[in-house]
């Protein structure tokens, strides 16, 4: 008698190979048979007309803090993610002193806009080390998750506030080998390190301050265990990208390690920025490193407010000149009839409607709720007014605290990206779930992957997509007991309708400590998801179970 | 032409949802390469040229970056 | 399709990148690519730029190196900061296509 047995569904099965009508049984936690008439078991998840396939992997997150109060990484998990990389980027939430906790947390705010409730209500901090911080994390887990050490932690731990101060000292080095070693052996992933982030007070992180001696020494550490570094380099700057992963080459084949960097952008403005990174990572990997780009599915979004002045109006000069101004002057000028009167001419002959019309109000702020989601275009066309005037009119009645989203300014032409997800040595991900919370909503990437990439634009095949962010991405990882539909393995699997399966609507949810206040998707077409061998979401709702582990 | 000046920018969206300017630049070699300003730098560049619209950019010096940031 | 794996030639392995090129291996396999250093420790701009380009004035290779890295010196960060982790281009940009 099986636990669990996922009957006539079409079984992808993540190696890339073509679906087949059948079924997967499961038995303590592991997928334990597949094919037909497998026999009985306490629990059938019908999948006739759906695609039962390996559990998604999210090798870019920064779940380090939520999944402390929320084991599901909630809604990540509802769009099929059976597993989490945390720890990107440099930080993670362990090995931390307690005295450095206040640096962490302000580096934690600056970069993926958390809360402080996030750090001081939600949980209670127990740990210093990284097993304890493991401890904690498996107490109440939904979802697998493979964390990530942060290099700027580490940093920290062994040099203070001289972290973010100087080079470090060969005994400091030598210190920071052996916490690593420890946190590896601990059940950390990998390391991440950044080189470009900032904190709070504008000061680049500890990591950024480390010789490329230091990166070498805790490379040869990772090389001991063969396990990831992961980078965050410089945005749009190809040349740089290029050094990264010239960078990047040399440590995977001195020690034998894998490595990635995330994100890597398509721009129109430098149309050839990925292509050439792409070009360079194909020579790299021909000597025999490993370089994983990681590219986003999801389009980049620009959003702003009349708070604060935004480059979004740098082609309108009179705009440009009203917004720096200070609050007084610039709500004075919004105020003035003669000065708006110019302001909407501005923006052409149909008052801004081809120019701003499908501006998004996204809510979240001082934004009445009846608007969120809504058009300019269509807001102004029930308040009777042009787009650009009912934006300022709107904009005033609500202390200028209203943001406006400009849907997909940036990494948007599914035509040049579809060939670049579907790369061999392009890795999926950069999804930065958990991060940049009251921004936008780094969730259903996997969702947009199918309904834009193999529904719209036909750039991989369903099992191709399949595999990409399932058996390649635990390849990538070294991640052997997942990725795949496999006796064996674990029983981590996703029901989905491939026909409907995708994101939801960007909207603002008050579920974060403190009611504070995020955006987040929904997920379509996912009707069940499996987490070592129990159903955690079925039916549009999460279920009780708690078997998510730390994974590696 | 002996330094390198400015000869485009144009909006472009940063990773963190903000807008950015992406300044192209050419080299006294001929060849342009990209720079990506955030938007405060971005802004800060434009006051200081005197610029209202981001073709005003055109032709400045690269110092007048460095002096925005 | 993807390349097949190849091994690294000797002569790169363990070979601290940015302290020398790396874009122009002895048996061709990497394309040309800016020849690019990193910034030892408490390192100047006026310091990197002598060992960089020896044969420069060094007000014109202060200059020039700041002109090719505006990606460091048009940067949020404290003024003349130069960090362990940044890479310094050490000539202009070069022609690509």
């Amino acid at each position: 008698m099986f636990d669990v047995i996922v009957r006539n569904g079409l079984v992808v099965d993540g190696s890339g190979s073509p679906g087949y009508l059948g079924d997967v049984a499961v038995k303590d936690g592991k997928i334990a048979a597949m094919g037909q008439n497998l026999g009985e078991a306490h629990r059938t998840v019908e999948a006739q007309g759906r695609v039962v396939a390996p559990g998604f992997i999210d090798p870019h997150t920064h779940f380090d803090v939520q999944l402390l109060w929320d084991g599901a990484a909630r809604p990540a998990l509802e769009h099929g993610i059976t597993c989490v990389v945390p720890g990107n980027c440099s930080l993670s939430l362990a090995p931390l002193k307690i005295a450095d906790r206040p640096r962490l947390i302000g580096m934690f705010q600056q970069i993926e806009e958390m809360p402080p409730e996030a750090f001081t209500q939600a949980f209670e901090w127990t740990w210093e080390d990284f097993a304890g911080y493991r401890d904690a994390l498996e107490k109440d887990l939904s979802i697998n998750v493979a964390p990530l050490v942060g290099h700027s932690v580490i940093r920290l731990w062994v040099m203070g506030p001289a972290a973010q101060e100087r080079a470090a000292t060969e005994a400091e080095i030598a210190a920071m080998q052996d916490l690593l070693r420890e946190c590896l052996e601990a059940g950390a992933v990998g390391l991440s390190t950044s080189f470009v982030d900032v904190d709070e007070n504008g000061r680049p992180v500890p990591s950024r301050f480390a010789q490329y001696e230091e990166l070498d020494a805790l490379c040869a550490v990772l090389g001991e265990f063969g396990r990831m570094l992961q980078c965050v380099p410089e945005f749009y700057a190809t040349d740089i990208t290029l050094a990264r992963i010239d960078q990047l080459a040399e440590l995977s084949l001195k020690h034998a390690i894998p490595t990635t960097f995330s994100p890597l952008f398509d721009t129109l403005a430098v149309p050839d920025n990925a292509e050439r990174a792409i070009a360079r990572v194909e020579e790299q990997f021909a000597r025999g490193a490993r370089v994983w780009p990681q590219m986003q599915t999801r389009p980049i979004d620009i959003s702003f407010s009349l708070l604060r002045p935004s480059l979004f109006f740098a082609r309108l000069p009179r705009w440009v000149r009203i917004l720096r101004q200070p609050m007084t002057e610039r709500l004075a000028a919004l105020r003035d009839p003669a000065t708006v009167e110019k302001m909407v001419a501005d923006c052409g002959p149909d008052g801004g409607e081809t120019m701003m019309g499908r501006l998004v109000a996204r809510g979240g702020d001082a934004c009445p709720a009846e608007l969120v989601g809504k058009t300019l275009s269509q807001i102004a066309r029930d308040r009777g007014q042009a787009p650009a005037r009912a934006l300022i009119d709107l904009s005033l009645e609500h202390g200028l605290d209203v943001a406006f989203l400009s849907a997909s300014a940036g990494h948007q032409s599914t035509d040049r990206i579809g060939p670049m997800l579907a790369h061999p040595l392009v890795h999926i991900g950069a999804s930065d779930g958990g991060a940049h919370l009251a921004s936008f909503s780094t969730y259903g990437d996997t969702g947009y992957l199918f309904s834009e990439f193999v529904r719209k634009a036909g750039a991989m095949s369903l099992e191709q997509a399949v595999a990409k962010i399932t058996a390649e991405t635990a390849d990538i990882w070294g991640l052997k007991d997942r990725g795949r539909l496999q006796p064996g393995l674990a029983a981590d699997i996703v029901v989905f309708d491939a026909d409907t399966i995708a994101r939801g609507d960007e909207r603002p949810a008050f579920d974060m400590p403190g009611d504070g206040m995020r955006y987040v998707r929904s997920a379509r077409g996912i009707d069940t998801v499996l987490v070592n061998g129990q159903v955690a979401y079925t039916a549009g709702a999460y279920t009780d179970a708690r078997a998510g582990v730390v994974c590696v | 032409m002996d330094e390198a000046v400015i000869v485009g920018a144009e909006i472009v969206a940063g990773h963190d949802g903000a807008a950015e300017l992406l300044v192209r630049l050419r080299h006294p070699n001929g060849v342009e390469a990209p720079v990506v300003l955030d938007e405060a730098t971005g802004l800060k560049l434009m006051a200081a040229c005197g610029a209202s619209h981001v073709d005003d950019l055109k032709g400045q010096s690269w110092r007048r970056i460095v002096e925005a940031s | 399709m993807a390349p097949e794996r190849g091994r690294a030639p000797a002569s790169l392995l363990g070979r601290p990148p940015g302290r020398e090129p790396v874009s122009t291996s002895p048996d061709g396999a990497l394309s040309r690519q800016r020849r690019f250093v990193t910034p030892g420790p408490e390192e100047t701009i006026e310091e990197l730029a002598r060992r960089s380009l020896p044969d420069v004035a060094i007000e014109a290779a202060v200059d020039g190196i700041k002109s090719w890295n505006l990606h460091v010196f048009a940067m949020r960060r404290p003024p003349g900061l130069l960090l362990g982790s940044d890479v310094i281009f050490v000539e202009p940009p070069i022609a690509h296509g």
